[in-house]
């Protein structure tokens, strides 16, 4: 370890150290300025010259009281199981007030997984809410994010997921709960899932609003360094639940000005794509390893634009999306999942007689149809009155308003199981004349009930 | 002078003591010996783009300038494999990550292959001649051939059990220097391989994708340009492109894309098989992942990689399909690049270089005579998978792609929300093809070929045109004729365009059914608006049975029947 005081420039949150020996890049630094301590990274190295990133802002530091010491070590946090329960900050440093023994130092920003290793993703995760379970369903090793829209409940249904989300299998579960630029009146609410049901099998890290950019930018990484650990090294099914990723995004083009990065789309860095699929692209399975990491990211689309580049890009990489209805908002739907934009690529993978039931595909199908059936009529009826139209059109319109109120709807705090869900699928699917896109078997085996 | 580490801003790398080395050079870092590509040398600082992660890099590292461009082993062994974007055998690297430094080995050292000579001792050979084959895999007979660049006397040829890298022929040229041969043509990524000619295209490459195969049909050799948003079903398309085309070879290069797609082609094609001979589709395929969290150079190589293995199969005279997703992955890449390097950017930060970097790629594409004397033509097919930002198709890499590429085909982001797939957009769309192609239908396929497709297309869009007049008056209040032909047109989208990826008849339709399906739906269409212009009433013939009877063009079997009753129609009552 060397410690240096020879600062030559100092623009937050950028410190230039110079006569550094041998720089290294990504080299740890422990900035010290008359007693208080804080990390910072080396980002650029140029012969003697370095130029150190602090984590936290240097405002009402001095230049002459400044020493940087370099400790030889790529950014690098302790991993263990017993995260599970805690709560951290944006570094993944404990904020609960306890200590933490780590079982070992993990370098944070992690390696791509050998793509030649990599499992289909396969098996249900239930979030208890049954727009997502039944219709978009939620496959382990999958990454779906959820687009929400300033005002829209997209961390009230993140709140939901992370108490209320389980496997079906007998296996070991752990939900990791990162929060990035979030208000502190949300911030509470975020510690206290620790308090409530299966607070002991989750871990929060959370970066307020008023808390350093750069430790909101290090946030998903040791989230992620986290979750990689409980899944491939200790056999965990990990589920992953970020938000807000415009947040992450909007440090990251404060800080790609700053470092007088060329601009591009609505001045994000044009690499954009690449450090939001580093975050991503760290779920997944692997074969011959027990464990998996799922993730639900939360995008805010601003002005509910979802060609925005943050939501836009995000749709390149994972594998659908869920996308909250503004109109079922202003209806007072709780979660306001729109249905005919949500989407979950792999749901397949996860459904049906091995992992949920057996007339799980065919009854999503029939709802989808019976949904946009009910839209026609809804849309008719706009035009020419309810009382214009046919019986057949009367009785979709009466299965979307079942649907809207009594499917999509549900209390913050009960989750139903999938057989719950199907079932109450089956209730409001009851009025309908016929079902057309489930088996007469299956119809037999269920819908009798 | 050992070459040492200067300095270092994320992946660039400035070195001291390269000055003599040349641009395109390899070299390995530090003590992880992590790869690199000289990019630029400038007085006595040498640019360097490190292929993988630079933290923990020092200053005054020592590199290796390896003295070679980044290349690839061509040779057997290639088939049924998976390669990173240098091609590194990802199976052989035995590892659930991908570690820094690990050695560019693309071929099998151990495995034997049986190689049989063709050619015997005092033969004269040229460049690109056939010294003998190996039957790579139970579909693909790999030849081996005389490298680029060497000819001569064989003075020494054997058949027998072979590893790629031991001898299996050796030649003397006319000035005396002897050449020992072995299966590794070891070759450039960036240097196109050499052939004698180019030629027309006159082969059509049939995708049994329906839309494709009549609408807008790709030539072998040609360049598609396929533009679509995310959530189109972009990716399910190229996958059915590289399973069912009718071309030898398919390369499916994976750019800067998900890890799960690629976990999902490796889990799902082994089982499908080709329908032209019933084996897995995976004895001619290679599959090339660079998932989008890899380096960004190694995401730039890696299309290069892959149309380096497309030409080494054309030049055994193959057809070789390379499907791409996403090439606009691999422009972002050149932008962050350029950025890094300081480039001046132009349109929405591309660097200025797009179009001629496009062009380097897609100029490899075509059909040629290959080098030899023993008179081969292959071909190299590629489509592009574009994913324009915001689904917004007028962004620099769609619309320079476009100017670039034989054939533009848009997936439309309103079809794919009908669940209408594959969602191709009949007007922005377009495909032209040679007066030799064209030919080739007639003859093989049927006379009046072109004439359904017109018709066809002619419906599209004028029921395109009666669905706006729709949306404000309801189709309830439309005339008689144009009720018909929404209605016509809607069951030439349902029964016709769309087709099931995953449906097994769908899948995959062979295109003589394509083209009984086409003449049955346009003969309907014809005997359709025929009776409304005669003056039956669309009321009195909207409840004739044959409407819905129309659902069988998607089965086979089903086909002669519905031609049958097609043809009746109007014949007897209309009723």
């Amino acid at each position: 370890m060397e410690t240096y005081k020879t600062i030559t420039k100092i623009k937050d949150p950028l410190i230039t150290v110079t006569g550094v020996e041998n720089a290294m890049n990504g080299d740890m630094c422990i900035i010290n300025s008359g007693g208080t301590e804080m990390l910072g990274e080396i980002i650029t190295a140029y012969g003697q010259d370095a130029v150190v990133e602090a984590f936290r802002p240097l405002r009402g530091l001095s230049r002459s009281k400044l020493q940087v010491t370099c400790t030889g070590e790529i950014f690098s946090i302790g991993v263990t199981e017993h995260i599970l329960g805690r709560a951290f900050d944006g570094l993944g440093r404990v904020t609960d007030g306890g200590k933490l023994v780590p079982e070992k130092k993990t370098i944070v920003y992690g390696s791509p997984i050998n793509p030649y290793v990599r499992d289909k993703p396969k098996d249900f995760i239930e979030t208890g809410i049954s727009g997502i379970d039944c219709l978009n369903s939620l496959v382990m090793g999958q990454k779906l994010p959820i687009f929400s829209g300033s005002g829209l409940p997209g961390s009230d249904i993140a709140i939901e997921i992370v108490k209320n989300a389980k496997t079906r299998k007998d296996t070991k579960f752990a939900v990791l709960f990162g929060a990035m630029g979030v208000k502190d009146s949300e911030a509470n609410k975020f510690t206290d899932l620790l308090d409530g049901k299966n607070g002991d099998r989750t871990a929060v890290f959370i970066n307020r609003a008023s808390d350093s950019i750069i430790e909101r930018i290090t946030l998903p990484k040791i989230i992620m360094t986290h979750a990689e650990y409980l899944a491939f090294e200790r056999g965990y099914d990990v589920l992953v639940v970020l938000t807000d990723m415009l947040s992450y995004a909007d440090a990251l083009r404060q800080l790609s000005s700053e470092r007088k990065q060329v601009p591009g789309r609505r001045g994000y860095s044009s690499s954009l794509y690449t450090d939001l699929a580093t975050i991503y692209e760290r779920c997944g399975k692997i074969k011959d390893l027990k464990g998996s990491i799922t993730l639900i990211p939360i995008v805010t689309m601003p002005s509910d634009d979802i060609t925005h580049p943050v939501p836009d890009l995000t749709g390149y990489i994972t594998e659908g999306q869920i996308l909250l209805s503004r109109d079922l908002f202003n209806r007072k739907i709780f979660p306001p999942i729109d249905v005919l934009g949500s989407l979950s690529r792999l749901m397949d993978n996860g459904i049906g007689k091995n992992f949920t039931r057996e007339d799980h595909r065919q009854v999503a199908n029939q709802l989808y149809f019976a949904f946009s059936k009910g839209m026609d009529a809804r849309n008719l009826s706009a035009l020419i009155g309810e009382n214009g139209l046919s019986d057949d059109d009367k009785i979709y319109l009466k299965f979307l308003d079942d649907f809207e109120n009594k499917f999509i709807r549900q209390q913050p705090g009960e989750p139903r199981s999938i057989e719950e869900t199907l079932d109450l699928a089956w209730t409001i699917m009851k009025d309908l004349q016929s079902l057309p896109r489930i088996e007469k078997n299956i119809i037999e085996k269920y819908g009798k009930k | 002078m050992v070459a040492k580490v200067l300095a270092i801003n994320e992946n660039t790398i400035i070195a001291a003591g390269l000055e003599n080395s040349h641009v395109g050079n390899l070299v390995r870092i530090g003590k992880d010996k992590i790869f690199g590509e000289i990019v630029s040398v400038s007085g006595k600082e040498t640019s360097i783009q490190a292929y993988e992660d630079t933290n923990g890099i020092r200053i005054n590292d020592e590199m290796e300038d390896l003295n070679e461009p980044l290349s690839i082993e061509l040779g057997p062994g290639l088939l049924t494999n998976i390669f990173d974007g240098l091609g590194r055998r990802l199976s052989a690297l035995n590892s659930n990550f991908i570690a820094r430094g690990a050695t560019l080995i693309s071929l099998d050292r151990q495995k034997k292959w049986s190689f049989k000579a063709l050619k015997k001792k005092d033969d004269t050979v040229e460049s690109g001649d056939v010294l003998g084959e190996v039957k790579e895999t139970a579909l693909i007979t790999t030849k081996i051939l005389v490298p680029p660049g060497i000819r001569g006397k064989i003075i020494d040829i054997s058949s027998g059990e072979f590893t790629v890298n031991q001898n299996i022929a050796e030649l003397k040229d006319p000035e005396g220097n002897s050449f020992k041969l072995n299966m590794i043509q070891k070759w450039p990524v960036r240097m196109p391989r050499p052939f004698r000619s180019k030629l027309n295209l006159h082969d059509p490459l049939l995708t049994g994708q329906r839309v494709f195969d009549t609408l807008f049909p790709i030539a072998k050799g040609g360049t598609v340009a396929l533009p679509g948003g995310f959530g189109v079903g972009k990716t399910f398309l190229e996958h059915a492109f590289a399973k069912f085309s009718n071309t030898d070879i398919s390369i499916y290069v994976g750019c800067g894309e998900r890890g799960n797609e690629m976990a999902e082609v490796l889990n799902s094609f082994p089982s499908v098989l080709d329908p032209h001979s019933g084996k897995s589709i995976m004895n001619k395929m290679v599959l090339i992942a660079n998932t989008s969290n890899m380096p960004i150079i190694a995401r730039e190589a890696s299309i290069f990689t892959g149309i380096t293995i497309a030409e080494f199969y054309r030049d055994m005279g193959y057809s070789v399909l390379l499907t791409a997703d996403s090439t606009s992955r691999w422009a972002e890449a050149l932008r962050e690049l350029g950025s890094e390097m300081g480039e001046m950017p132009v349109e929405e930060g591309f660097p200025s270089s797009l179009f001629s970097s496009l062009a380097a790629f897609y100029s490899r594409a075509g059909v040629v005579d290959t080098l030899g004397t023993d008179k081969k033509s292959g071909s190299v097919t590629i489509i592009g998978a574009i994913s324009p930002p915001g689904g917004d198709f007028s962004e620099p890499v769609t619309q320079t792609t476009a100017r670039l590429a034989d054939s533009y085909i848009e997936l439309d982001s309103k079809l794919a929300g009908e669940r209408h797939y594959p969602p191709v957009n009949w007007t922005n769309s377009y495909s032209p093809l040679s007066g030799e192609i064209q030919q080739f239908y007639k003859k093989n396929i049927g006379p009046d070929f072109f004439t359904y497709v017109k018709r066809l297309l002619d419906l599209l869009h004028e029921s395109d045109k009666i669905n706006e007049i729709a949306s404000i008056v309801g189709r309830e209040a439309l005339p008689d004729k144009q009720a018909a032909i929404l209605r016509l047109s809607d069951i030439a989208k349902l029964f016709f365009l769309q087709q099931n990826a995953f449906d097994e008849e769908d899948a995959y339709t062979p295109i003589e059914i394509t083209y009984k399906m086409m003449n049955i739906l346009t003969s309907f269409i014809d005997k359709i608006t025929s009776m409304i212009d005669s003056g039956a009433k669309y009321s009195d013939i909207k409840s004739n049975p044959i409407w819905e009877r129309m659902s069988d063009l998607k089965h086979a079997t089903a086909l002669d029947k519905l031609e049958k009753d097609v043809n009746a129609l109007g014949m007897g009552k209309t009723k």
